[in-house]
């Protein structure tokens, strides 16, 4: 599924957090911008907007650290589902 | 074995000449050296002990060879698989399996652990704890500890996360490393598989640095924590209507410093005698006391347990499809902020409950693991609410002096929260905070400390208050990014040793005015 675009996620990440720079951030979660509640708070608007299902297993801080590798994630739950 | 006595000195020291002569002679094995040493050290504390993290490691070392197997199976039978509906079907069919399987793991070393930890204090409930069906077992040592690792494995295992260690012997030192089984922390097996089976060859700079870390927590341990232990005791362990409010407050802050003291002094030690075989553990604070609001409290203090409570129930609890369906329904009547926060509100309460039953199954430690749950649950879904206030107030979040608020601020919830730590009777509890609010009574301080006299009361406080601001200092340094150990290893000759000097005098000061010797807080859990 390809038409979930880069910009799509970070529009979704700015909802949930405004206040970062996630196109330079990278350290979302090991540089602490982001806590437990944010996490699920973005997993919560995943579902809702893109209708995929975020398993614990993929959260990691290597899936959550940059809006880059949250698209990442988001695409391969999406051809996986 | 106590980690104060001469005999773990004399353990330690043999286990250190033996370790590091087998890396230089034999070049590898040296983590049989920690193995055989793991055991022996076990065994001493008790040869029953063994029966338990033998059995905790058999099962949990199985569990995780059974479900790379039933991986491998799975990937061949779908590699077999006709058509992609067949290849989902198969999928789905491998991981129920799987979940069985994991699903027997968690159950049967709960099981243990909790009818080791649980079961007398359950039987109290029903009043049969005098009854044949009351355990006569010992608390096994660590045993808390060695089931959350070994639990911690078995899921990480589940979810692909690494391989299982295929040699039972390496992943028994895994579970088993001694300097972990007296209070944790709760390492991971991803973070010490490497350095435990590596060679590691004697390093004097590593070992100067692993000896001041354990110098800082004999201090924190024995010069602050150990001589508070009496006067903490003759505020708060007889609590009536008389007793001024004040006195508890003291009291509780007294608490507050001697839990820090103690547990954090106690994990510092024992990273500091495994930095000396050149392994380095998970830390558990991160100066948890300059928090800014309770939920950082808790990831700065016990990061071991809060971190394993987070990836093993709080994610997998808030992003469970029936939680993420209340999320919505709270979106649709509640606003999109509760809405999207709703489960990890639940989750977030739900792991509290859990951390205070780890501590016990008394009353006080669930009130208490409760309260932490719902302050800190309430202060997420009200964030934009206090965010509106400070723009109507025109506060400055980021200012020093709002920082400095929100630290003192978090210091009082904190305390707070150690009255149900502490006190265990609810009656007692419930005449504290009533006497904390309607008799502080600051007039009746001093005249009940003194009917109330503890021995060498002055010397303790004194000797408390310096190890406090030598800590402080420390902790200030560390916060803002400096490395306090090395800044200290690279010092004067002169200075260095003036140092070292007054934390070895303060802590053969504290053998000889306080109440030490008492072992550790957090062993017991």
């Amino acid at each position: 599924m390809d038409d979930i675009t880069y910009e799509d996620v970070v529009e979704l990440l700015q909802d949930v957090e405004e206040d970062i720079d996630y196109d330079t951030v990278t350290d979302l979660v090991d540089g602490k911008h982001l806590d437990s509640f944010d996490i699920i708070a973005i997993i919560n608007a995943i579902s809702d907007e893109f209708d995929i299902t975020v398993s614990a297993k993929d959260i990691v801080p290597e899936n959550f650290n940059s809006a880059r590798a949250i698209h990442s994630l988001v695409v391969r739950l999406a051809q996986e589902d | 074995m106590s980690l104060y006595s001469l005999q773990f000195v004399l353990f330690l020291l043999a286990a250190l000449a033996a370790y590091f002569a087998v890396g230089r002679f034999a070049g590898r094995g040296q983590w049989v050296v920690l193995l055989v040493a793991s055991m022996g050290f076990y065994f001493a504390c008790g040869w029953q002990n063994l029966f338990f993290i033998l059995f905790t490691a058999l099962t949990t070392w199985l569990v995780g060879l059974a479900l790379s197997r039933l991986d491998q199976a799975s990937k061949e039978a779908r590699d077999q698989a006709a058509d992609r509906a067949q290849k989902k079907a198969l999928k789905a069919q491998f991981q129920r399996r799987k979940w069985l399987v994991l699903l027997a793991a968690l159950v049967v070393n709960f099981a243990v652990l909790g009818y080791v930890k649980y079961w007398n204090t359950l039987l109290g409930f029903l009043g049969a704890q005098d009854t044949f069906l009351a355990s006569k077992l010992l608390l096994p040592l660590g045993i808390s500890f060695y089931t959350f690792m070994s639990v911690g494995y078995v899921i990480d295992c589940y979810n692909g996360k690494f391989p299982p260690e295929r040699n039972f012997a390496r992943y028994l030192l895994f579970v088993s490393y001694f300097p972990q089984l007296i209070q944790g922390p709760i390492n991971r097996f991803d973070d010490m598989v490497t350095q435990l089976y590596e060679r590691h060859s004697f390093d004097m700079q590593n070992a100067r640095s692993a000896l001041l870390l354990i110098g800082f927590g004999l201090l924190k341990k024995y010069a602050i924590a150990d001589v508070l232990a009496s006067i903490i005791s003759n505020s708060l362990d007889t609590i009536d209507t008389g007793t001024p409010g004040s006195v508890i407050v003291f009291g509780i802050l007294l608490y507050t410093i001697q839990q820090y003291g103690d547990f954090s002094g106690g994990i510092d030690m024992v990273r500091g005698v495994s930095q000396l075989f050149g392994i380095q553990m998970a830390d558990n604070f991160r100066q948890p006391y300059f928090a800014t609001s309770l939920a950082d409290f808790w990831r700065r203090w016990h990061i071991t347990l809060g971190t394993w409570m987070r990836d093993y129930v709080f994610y997998p609890l808030a992003v469970r499809p029936s939680l993420l369906k209340l999320n919505k329904w709270g979106t649709a009547h509640l606003g999109k902020h509760v809405g999207r926060t709703l489960s990890a509100c639940i989750g977030n309460v739900v792991v509290f409950l859990l951390v205070g039953l780890w501590h016990g199954a008394e009353v006080h430690y669930v009130l208490w693991g409760l309260y932490n749950g719902v302050v800190i649950a309430a202060s997420d879904m009200l964030r934009p609410a206090f965010a509106g206030l400070s723009r109507v107030l025109h506060v400055n979040v980021d200012s020093a002096g709002y920082r400095v608020f929100a630290i003192l601020r978090t210091f009082a919830l904190v305390n707070v929260g150690r009255y149900f730590d502490r006190l265990a009777d609810s009656g007692d509890l419930m005449l504290a905070f009533k006497n904390t609010i309607v008799n502080f009574n600051p007039g009746s301080f001093m005249s009940y400390l003194h009917m109330h006299p503890t021995t060498n009361f002055t010397a303790c406080m004194a000797l408390a208050f310096v190890g406090c601001i030598i800590v402080f200092c420390v902790s200030v340094a560390r916060e803002r990014g400096v490395d306090a150990n090395a800044r200290i290893l690279a010092a004067p000759a002169p200075l260095r040793f003036a140092l070292y000097g007054l934390v070895m005098a303060m802590v053969g000061l504290s053998f000889s005015v306080g109440a030490t010797g008492g072992g550790f807080l957090y062993a017991n859990f």
